[in-house]
């Protein structure tokens, strides 16, 4: 430090003489405040979730205005680990490709066998889903939670709990909705439980998130058996999820704990499709229930159901 | 321009905090880095002796990352005014070679990653797996690294140094 003598005052360079930085009793204050909405937090306090959400959809035109720069280097780095995998790629696919051509010829022939026999047995046509194309803006996983934020809401009449898929099958549903955005809870998320079933012999099981890219397969069957490699879809029980939507296959070597690689990559997630699925029995239970609430109010007696079948 | 001293260091820290939130195609386990980044800003600000970063700023830059990512309330605002704390203290210690800056600087961030592990373990009353956090930390103090050699450049480059001050002393 350079110092200068004046008589009996010294004068110090301005470097050496600027305060020092202080810790304010403010900050004691606010550490106290996130660590008791922390607590609040983990208490689950409804008021919080909603406040949260709110404040997301306030945010949607940012992410969709930040999304414009960050789309063309997402672009670029999905372009550069493509080209780096490039030659493995190639080789899969010739080999997917050899085997799909076999598939395909099998899959002619049995469409054609079932389209005959749903023809003699005059089966329901299957009700086609309506669906909806969007875009991520914003992507939540991490320790806590995985979940993904969409651009499409209330507005494009997305529900909550419609099923979320992609090119490659089931990602997740939606769990809250504003007039523009919609969060999905993705397949890996610790509060996702899916209805499958396992296997050629379609064990009933429930894939349950845990955070990691692995979700579990919980309340098997005793006695059932599950190989790695088996096919994992929804079974559409409890009237959540459509059935049959693809989820992927058992993996892991531990058969008594077994996990699902899921065949989407919810790593990369960039347009997702909102299929517009309400659950058919929730209709039939709101009718029962409506039918039976007249017959209460009005006296007469209730009305007896009708039997299925022939 | 004084405003400038509060502009910038506040706005990059909110910048960086959307940046966070934004879907980059990362796969889930390399996601902590981009929470991280507000910390290094946050550190880099705090030593900074021309700017001013208040701890309000801090806590709302964290409690909007809280909001966004649906995770528990207050935990990346806890973190943050940690990771400004620690930038405090380290203030305090006089480093005049590049090596012990960065050394401070990688204490600084190995530091704040064990807490934010530490918290969220506590929160799930369960030791977490902890690879992502030493990823993040990683590429954390890689950015720590770029961001002091860029800082040492732009020093010797011949930016103007701040006037010189002279304070009467008794």
């Amino acid at each position: 430090m350079t110092r200068l003598k004046d008589g009996h005052i010294y004068f110090g360079r301005g470097d050496g003489a600027a305060p020092r930085r202080r810790l304010r009793p403010l900050l004691l204050l606010l550490m106290f405040v996130s660590t008791a909405l922390m607590l609040l937090s983990r208490l689950d306090h409804s008021m919080l979730g909603d406040v949260r959400w709110q404040i997301a959809s306030w945010m949607t035109p940012v992410f969709k205005t930040a999304m414009i720069p960050v789309e063309p280097i997402r672009e670029m780095g999905h372009a550069i680990s493509t080209q780096v995998s490039l030659p493995d790629e190639v080789e899969r696919l010739r080999k997917e490709n050899q085997k799909l051509s076999s598939w395909e010829w099998r899959a002619r022939q049995l469409e054609a066998k079932l389209a005959d026999i749903e023809a003699i047995a005059k089966v329901v046509p299957e009700q086609k889903l309506d669906f909806i194309t969007s875009r991520v803006i914003a992507d939540s996983s991490g320790a806590f939670v995985h979940n993904v934020t969409i651009d499409a809401g209330s507005a494009r009449k997305v529900k909550c709990g419609y099923p979320v898929v992609n090119a490659d099958g089931l990602i997740g549903r939606v769990v809250d909705i504003g007039p523009n955005a919609a969060r999905v809870l993705l397949a890996t998320d610790l509060n996702s439980r899916i209805p499958v079933v396992v296997g050629p012999k379609a064990v009933r099981a429930i894939m349950a998130g845990d955070n990691s890219s692995r979700p579990r397969l919980i309340y098997i069957p005793d006695g059932a058996k599950i190989s790695p490699g088996d096919d994992v879809s929804t079974s559409g029980q409890g009237g959540l999820f459509p059935v049959g939507l693809r989820l992927g296959v058992v993996a892991g070597d531990n058969i008594q704990k077994p996990r699902v690689a899921l065949r989407a990559n919810l790593d990369r997630l960039d347009y997702v499709s909102v299929l517009f699925y309400d659950d058919p029995s929730a209709h039939l239970t709101d009718d029962l229930m409506n039918g039976k609430g007249a017959s209460d109010s009005t006296g007469a007696a209730p009305k007896t159901s009708e039997r299925a079948g022939p | 321009m004084r405003w400038l001293r509060f502009l910038l260091p506040v706005a990059s820290v909110a910048a960086l905090t959307i940046v966070a939130i934004l879907p980059w195609g990362l796969p889930t386990a390399d996601r902590f880095v981009l929470p991280l980044l507000p910390v290094v800003a946050i550190y880099c600000w705090t030593l900074d002796r021309d700017a001013w970063l208040p701890e309000w700023s801090v806590f709302l830059a964290g409690l909007l990352l809280d909001v966004l990512t649906q995770g528990p309330l207050g935990y990346w605002a806890l973190v943050y005014l940690v990771a400004y704390v620690v930038a405090v203290y380290c203030s305090r210690f006089d480093v005049d070679t590049t090596a012990q800056r960065l050394a401070l600087f990688t204490g600084a961030i190995v530091f704040v990653t064990l807490f934010a592990w530490l918290a969220a373990s506590a929160y799930f009353i369960a030791f977490l797996d902890a690879e992502p956090y030493v990823r993040g930390a990683g590429v954390a103090v890689l950015a720590a690294a770029i961001i002091t050699l860029l800082r040492r450049v732009a020093r010797s480059a011949g930016v103007p140094a701040r006037p010189v001050r002279l304070t009467r002393r008794d």
